[in-house]
């Protein structure tokens, strides 16, 4: 087996389960909204305690990931001999499946991984316990955590739901051998979104033949977010719909459409192909692409593949600056307390625990997404034994959070629009089924009906 | 006048000897060529059906990096997917899983046969109020899609204490819900002669009895049906054990398998194909099973 990679993410180009998730775990909290009447909202009350007893702990992921998270555990009971924790784990799709459904049943095991962008679901309603009280009796530390790294934790009424235990992003991955050949070298520091194109289509034109000089990404959500963001303009606006304007989308398939035209990015049927490939089938790891949109923590692994593959040096950096600095978002995920947990005492030691213990962030190796407590961090760069792909991954990180990351609030619904109808849209304009002006006025309105806060 | 019909005679006369022998050689050969024809399409869909199967026992076989991308069968051979995959984490074991799906599955049989014959019998045979529309409402329920029930379902049985058990997967089984399974036995009994049920009334039978001796025995192709299409239903269901079992001790196989995947991080690509490999086997042996009821079913009754 490959060895895992650190700071790993959900996939951001979802399969039809993933369609089947949201509706399922929409639908399991709409009918709970709707049986569960003007129920009461979680207790706040419930916070004291003594440390003891059991708790639930589930989190997604498999294999390595699993065998990290069992040795925290271990550490953290031998550290609370007493303490019982079951756990449960699934695939990310599976687990938020289930997720949804127990949250309609008031059954959330008492500490359920969460993430930033499935936050809203959970929230709106009530099914998750607010943990400013936690935080301000001290009960857990989150002293070490940067503010906009914390505060992607919060829900819709400002109040904190999840504490930051990983932070993903994603990046621009380019084959540095590739780039030498075709003469436009490096991405330079804080390079913007006109250089980015300039680089792709320069390079276009010195690649041999069958290498791209891109990917298709077009409809990578997390790319344009950045491209939002660095606009100055928001993704969101506060009732929870589209914040930018229509001319902003317009702009940004536009360039991509002129990079599509140019031959200097993989062609739309076969994006369509790759939309849902397997990370060693990409075209930036079989040295068919000089660059594409990944996840930060692909670094590692995606280098073995092209190891495999030819070879070549792959390098990751934040996505281009526009006019308003860095655009690059945090993507994280953490750990909550469930509304009816009723052992609030342990679940809030155990998420200290997970997030301030020096072995145990050894033990888990910033495995979903760099470690958030800073002091933390830097031991896990300055550590001789941490993989040097790893160590690149959370340099980059770092510099996103120096470069000030904005924090975005994900409406109800935002994986349906941003996962779904957005790569739809730009693959029906790249396929010249419809023209960039349609496919946005198609896009808004859709979004229209799907976002709710 | 007479002098004509010789000459019209002729005409089909002389087609008699030429065209009757072009037909002969036609038919010489063209069910030759339509049956290779015939065979060639049927290979050719039997590859294409069988290939993602034989696909998948061949990469079970090949190291993590060598199986996806690749649509060849060749590659390094290992058996390590098998050993990894069997015992996945030091307090896991696929034959765990095994023997769980295996109780579960087995139980389920037990369930929709009792369930859904008895529920069949009554609609097909007996009288009582509002059958009709009961029957009705029971087939309407086959519109219903699977979402809408999940939450009430879960709810209901969240509240029975019955998480974490397999008393969601199996007990509602028992209780004749599955009304394909009814629909389909009750066309079944339909269809077997009510002379038979009238002698054995004759001869003494309560209703039960000619459940039991006449309807029983000559359902036997529908039970086999209800007894494979269960199996096979409840040995691959993934979403009830989802939901309903938490500890990883209770998993069935579908679960384990899920533990190989992570499409936030690395799946163990080796360990899940040599896994689903051996998932297959149990499956492909109740299906011969149960196909050889369904045969002696149909030739010891019959009744089609």
């Amino acid at each position: 087996m490959r060895s895992i990679n650190a700071l790993r993410r959900p996939n951001t180009h979802p399969a039809t389960l993933r369609r089947f998730t949201i509706v399922a775990a929409t639908a399991a909290l709409t009918v709970t909204a709707a049986c569960g009447g003007t129920g009461a909202g979680p207790s706040t009350a419930k916070t004291g305690g003594k440390v003891g007893g059991s708790i639930t702990y589930t989190w997604w992921g498999a294999g390595e990931r699993n065998q990290k998270t069992e040795a925290v555990i271990n550490l953290y009971k031998k550290a609370h001999p007493g303490v019982k924790i079951e756990t449960s784990t699934a695939d990310f799709n599976a687990y938020f499946q289930k997720l949804g459904v127990e949250a309609a049943g008031k059954n959330l095991p008492c500490v359920p991984q969460m993430q930033a962008r499935e936050l809203t679901d959970f929230t709106s309603r009530r099914a998750l316990l607010p943990l400013d009280s936690l935080v301000s009796s001290g009960k857990i530390d989150v002293s070490g955590m940067p503010k906009s790294v914390l505060n992607t934790g919060r829900g819709a009424d400002g109040k904190l739901y999840m504490i930051p235990t990983g932070a993903a992003y994603d990046g621009i991955m380019y084959n540095q051998t590739l780039a030498k050949k075709a003469g436009v070298g490096d991405l330079p520091p804080k390079y913007t979104w006109d250089q980015w194109s300039k680089w792709i289509l320069t390079a276009a034109k010195k690649l041999p033949k069958g290498v791209y000089a891109a990917n298709l990404d077009g409809g990578n959500a997390d790319l344009f977010i950045s491209y939002v963001q660095s606009q100055g303009q928001q993704l969101f606006n506060k009732q929870g719909q589209l914040g930018f304007s229509k001319q902003t989308l317009v702009n940004y398939w536009n360039m991509w459409e002129k990079l599509r035209k140019a031959g200097a990015t993989v062609p739309a049927a076969t994006a369509a192909e790759l939309a849902n490939a397997q990370e060693n089938q990409a075209y930036i790891v079989l040295g068919k692409a000089m660059s594409q949109v990944t996840p930060g923590n692909w670094l590692q692994s995606a280098q073995e593949y092209l190891n495999d593959n030819g070879g070549g040096t792959l390098k990751i950096t934040t996505h281009p600056y526009g006019t308003k600095g860095i655009g690059n978002v945090l993507i994280t995920s953490g750990l909550s307390i469930a509304a009816n947990c009723n052992n609030v005492a342990t679940a809030a030691s155990f998420i200290n625990f997970f997030t301030n213990d020096p072995g145990g962030a050894k033990a888990f190796a910033s495995d979903n997404g760099a470690v958030t407590d800073t002091k933390l961090l830097q031991s896990q760069q300055q550590d001789s034994s941490t993989d040097p792909g790893v160590k690149s991954s959370l340099s980059v990180y770092s510099d996103i959070v120096k470069a000030g990351a904005p924090v975005i609030l994900y409406p109800s619904g935002y994986t349906a629009v941003f996962q779904n109808d957005f790569a739809n849209e730009y693959q029906q304009i790249s396929f010249g089924k419809t023209s960039v002006p349609a496919g946005v006025d198609a896009f808004f309105k859709q979004a229209k009906s799907e976002l709710q806060q | 006048m007479t002098g004509v019909r010789p000459d019209t005679d002729l005409v089909p006369a002389a087609q008699t000897t030429t065209f009757p022998m072009g037909v002969l050689t036609r038919r010489n050969r063209n069910p030759v060529i339509k049956a290779i024809a015939r065979h060639a399409v049927t290979i050719a869909i039997v590859i294409v059906i069988l290939y993602p199967v034989v696909w998948m026992i061949a990469a079970s076989f090949r190291p993590d990096g060598q199986i996806i991308g690749r649509l060849g069968l060749l590659g390094s051979f290992t058996t390590a997917g098998y050993r990894h995959g069997w015992a996945p984490d030091s307090s896991l074991h696929f034959s765990r899983f095994f023997l769980n799906s295996f109780v579960i599955a087995a139980l389920s049989v037990v369930g929709n046969i009792f369930g859904c014959t008895l529920a069949a019998y009554a609609f097909a045979r007996l009288r009582f109020p509002a059958k009709r529309i009961l029957f009705g409402i029971l087939l309407a329920t086959l519109l219903l899609p699977y979402q809408v029930t999940l939450v009430p379902q879960y709810i209901l049985f969240a509240k029975l204490h019955w998480l974490n058990t397999y008393i969601p997967l199996v007990l509602p089984r028992f209780l004749g819900v599955d009304a394909f399974f009814v629909f389909l036995n009750v066309q079944f009994i339909r269809a077997i002669p009510r002379e038979l049920d009238q002698a054995a009334l004759i001869d003494g039978c309560s209703s039960w009895g000619i459940f039991r001796r006449i309807i029983l025995p000559l359902s036997l192709p529908a039970i086999g049906a209800t007894a494979m299409f269960t199996f096979i239903n409840s040995w691959n269901d993934f979403l009830g054990p989802l939901l309903y079992l938490s500890n990883p001790s209770k998993y069935t196989v579908p679960l384990g398998l899920n533990l190989f995947i992570d499409s936030t991080g690395t799946s163990s690509l080796g360990s899940l194909f040599a896994m689903a490999t051996l998932s297959l086997v149990p499956l492909i042996g109740f299906f011969l099973a149960s196909q050889r009821l369904l045969v002696e079913g149909i030739s010891t009754t019959g009744i089609k």
